[in-house]
């Protein structure tokens, strides 16, 4: 990597760092987890670089990067998940980052498998359409548009959204 | 809107652990070993028999797989270090991830992951296989020189000479010091600049040990390389 590569990777990274922690934080609901699935990410952008830039969507790329490490990193046994029809109680949040979750957003998302919870974070989160949240998640589109259809059943229920989101 | 709801619900962020320099410091240490781990890589493929003779490596059965001996690490980290020292003296250079260069480790170690292929680097399965890598420089070439030892059901590599043998590829079988079966195999590949020169030889000794060695830009010649693996205190039964 250049240096003027490296200052093109700072600059995207500086601009984007919130807003993938704010990603990797929906899908595994620990800041620290969080934290490390964006380490991992970018430590694999940074080498990547080049290819990631030339990418038609350079978020999209990043956003793939980003759930394949989380994925990865799931399946490592002292972060295995099991899915429960019963959100189990939480640990009191760390000092200054308080989760206000009226909407019942994070329980909802907590309670799904990790590829619907990804599709709803990328569809409702990171804006990306169908095929391209088909593309990251390599995963037929019919598929994205069915969960996406349930997700948005259960967001619906979970935050009174009568009308207005598609 | 959706997206509105969403930042409610994660609520205050808090600071970040992740820092951009960091990861750019990290990519650049990075980036060096790479240097190194991709001629290594390329010696590795080749004593496998990846290069050239379109075989694909089995690195190691379930039959042999065990926890990393530091006792074993050692003594056979001696046991190289006085091999190659009287074999092929010259400069021996390039270590990484806490190894010195010609540092025996299993290949369970850092140092080995994503040097090779996928199956050995999950410290669970690795097979009970010790390796070490460095750079030499005697006179004046420069080459990769990689050292595998284990027992020959961990270390499954054919003890046979392939069907493609041709102006490029060689191999031949014999019968070397203490009865040992030693296969050795010379390559060349690639094309124009990227001309490449390999030789590897394959020891079965009597007491079960199998050792691939291999060297890149013939910094090390075959007889070498059968002198350095027939010593015998590179064995996994000592």
């Amino acid at each position: 990597v250049k240096g003027s590569d490296e200052a093109e990777f700072r600059e995207y990274v500086s601009a984007r760092l919130d807003q993938l922690r704010r990603v990797a934080y929906l899908m595994c609901h620990d800041w620290h987890t969080a934290d490390d699935v964006v380490a991992v990410t970018l430590d694999k952008l940074f080498q990547r670089w080049r290819q990631a830039r030339s990418a038609a969507n350079v978020d999209a790329y990043v956003n793939r990067m980003l759930i394949n490490a989380w994925l990865d990193e799931r399946r490592r046994p002292w972060r295995r998940e099991t899915v429960t029809e019963v959100v189990p109680e939480r640990a009191a949040p760390r000092s200054g980052s308080a989760t206000v979750d009226e909407t019942g957003i994070m329980s909802l998302l907590r309670s799904l498998p990790a590829r619907n919870r990804a599709v709803l974070v990328l569809r409702f989160y990171c804006d990306l359409s169908v095929e391209e949240t088909a593309q990251v998640l390599d995963i037929p589109a019919g598929t994205v548009k069915s969960q996406t259809a349930r997700g948005l059943e259960a967001l619906r229920a979970a935050i009174d959204v009568r009308s207005g989101v598609r | 809107m959706m997206r509105t709801y969403f930042d409610e619900a994660i609520g205050t962020v808090p600071p970040a652990q992740v820092d951009v320099d960091d990861v750019i410091r990290r990519g650049r240490r990075r980036s060096r070993r790479t240097g190194i781990a991709s001629a290594a890589t390329v010696v590795v493929l080749a004593a496998a028999g990846l290069v050239g003779t379109g075989l694909r490596p089995i690195w190691g059965t379930d039959s042999d797989t065990a926890a990393p001996s530091t006792s074993t690490e050692q003594r056979l980290t001696r046991a190289l270090e006085a091999a190659v020292a009287a074999h092929a003296p010259g400069k021996v250079s390039d270590a990484d991830n806490g190894l010195r260069p010609l540092q025996v480790a299993h290949l369970s170690h850092e140092r080995y992951r994503g040097l090779f292929p996928r199956p050995v680097v999950a410290v669970k399965s690795a097979p009970n296989v010790y390796a070490a890598a460095a750079t030499l420089t005697i006179g004046v070439r420069t080459g990769v020189f990689v050292i595998f030892i284990g027992r020959a059901d961990a270390l499954f590599v054919p003890p046979k000479c392939q069907a493609e043998v041709g102006d490029k590829y060689s191999c031949t079988i014999a019968t070397g010091p203490q009865g040992a079966l030693i296969v050795r195999r010379e390559w060349t590949y690639g094309e124009d600049k990227g001309v490449h020169r390999q030789s590897t030889v394959q020891i079965d000794k009597t007491d079960g040990t199998r050792l691939v060695l291999s060297a890149n830009n013939l910094v090390l010649d075959p007889g070498q390389l059968i002198a350095i693996g027939t010593e015998r205190a590179l064995t996994m039964t000592p």
